[in-house]
């Protein structure tokens, strides 16, 4: 098969060039999704109110808080960044943010643990209470963002679909962890941190497809 | 000049965006030289950067909604086109005793090319351009693109893909190598 010169094809793509509308910045996607989560986070506040701000005069719980908030903004920059090519330095500093901010959480949390001492006890029924409620919260961001991604230039939209969705998990975990007043440590791991991290993983893993055609789409 | 050119390609695609058919065939065509002597740089022979070139714009044509006209034209560019390489390097197996992984983990020939890379580098005496085309080609890029086409650190640092320090440590690396391959004491 012979191949087409260059030049023909520079002729044929411009020849066929239609008006695009171009991508929204960065800014606007990191206002819509904050947006979201915002108004998800206060309507939940309104009804369970906010306990787990009181405890955080506990350094611990502080420290779940500011990890899982470095986890969420990494995780919002890397995801943004990835839509726009150009954009890498960005996404490495999100994607950076993002574990440290998840590692910093685990890391609060065996303080916690040290802290509460080893017999601590918490209702596991409690622990997936707020992982369902995390996981709630962090579904209208990550559509949001998910949306944005299939919309993008995205060279791999599985990973793509993973940094969003653990963002998005660290969205709503943030919100059910200022609303939880439970403060022991395997609570706060398997309810705040890890279940969390676990449940972007599975919508990770069912969004990929979704991803892969909104790619071969574009390429199509 | 080379703000003057950013500043050309920044309007041609922001009118391409628009639908105007000649702003972006002339965008395009200037393109054409710029992406063949950058694929160029990075593979060895002429049939494979054809291919990539032509696949760096139909990338180009299917992102073009990813550019934002208050942004630099350039990084999206050369984004583009270093994932197209590193595509086409991928997809040809390359026995890893081949490449080596540069600064920036963009595989890279060790051998020289075959043939001068850029439009440039034809102007150099023989020996020079001999000189450079031993250089590995993570230095001969940083040094054909500062002191051969003369872009500032900043811009080809963008266009590389690396930071600016990266890249003025390839680009010190490799005038140490060429003052040793041209029988000068390094400074």
């Amino acid at each position: 098969m012979t191949r087409p010169s260059t030049e023909s094809l520079l002729a044929e793509l411009a020849r066929d060039v239609e008006p695009v509308r171009p991508i929204p910045p960065l800014r606007a996607g990191a206002l819509a999704i904050l947006g979201v989560w915002g108004a998800g986070a206060a309507l939940y506040w309104s009804f369970m109110g906010t306990p787990g701000l009181e405890g955080l005069a506990d350094p611990n719980r502080r420290g779940i808080a500011a990890a899982l908030a470095v986890a969420a903004a990494g995780g919002l920059a890397a995801t943004l960044a990835r839509a726009v090519p150009g954009r890498e330095r960005t996404e490495r500093l999100g994607a950076a943010g993002l574990a440290a901010g998840f590692l910093l959480a685990v890391f609060a949390v065996g303080g916690a643990w040290i802290a509460t001492g080893a017999s601590d006890g918490g209702s596991p029924s409690l622990a997936f209470a707020c992982l369902g409620r995390a996981a709630l919260l962090a579904l209208a961001p990550a559509l949001l963002a998910l949306g944005w991604l299939v919309r993008a230039w995205d060279v791999r939209p599985a990973v793509g679909g993973l940094v969003a969705s653990l963002m998005a998990a660290a969205l709503g975990a943030l919100v059910v962890h200022t609303s939880c007043a439970q403060a022991e440590a395997s609570h706060m791991l398997v309810g705040h941190v890890v279940g969390p991290v676990a449940v972007a993983g599975l919508l990770a893993l069912l969004v990929a497809p979704w991803l892969r055609f909104g790619r071969a789409r574009l390429r199509a | 000049m080379l703000g003057e050119r950013e500043g050309r390609w920044r309007s041609l695609m922001t009118a391409a965006q628009a639908g105007d058919a000649a702003a972006y065939d002339a965008l395009l065509r200037e393109l054409l030289p710029h992406l063949r002597g950058f694929v160029h740089r990075r593979l060895f022979d002429r049939e494979a950067v054809e291919d990539v070139v032509q696949t760096i714009f139909l990338s180009l044509h299917r992102a073009r909604h990813t550019y934002r006209s208050e942004r630099p034209f350039g990084p999206w560019l050369h984004a583009i086109a270093r994932n197209a390489v590193v595509d086409q390097l991928r997809a040809r197996g390359r026995r890893p005793q081949e490449l080596s992984l540069g600064d920036d983990g963009v595989p890279e020939p060790r051998a020289p090319l075959a043939e001068p890379p850029a439009e440039g580098v034809a102007s150099l005496s023989p020996e020079l351009a001999g000189a450079l085309a031993e250089l590995p080609s993570s230095q001969r890029e940083a040094v054909e693109l500062i002191h051969v086409e003369g872009l500032s650190v900043a811009e080809a640092a963008a266009q590389v893909g690396v930071s600016r320090g990266a890249l003025k440590v390839r680009a010190h690396r490799g005038y140490k190598a060429l003052r040793a391959r041209l029988g000068r004491a390094p400074a």
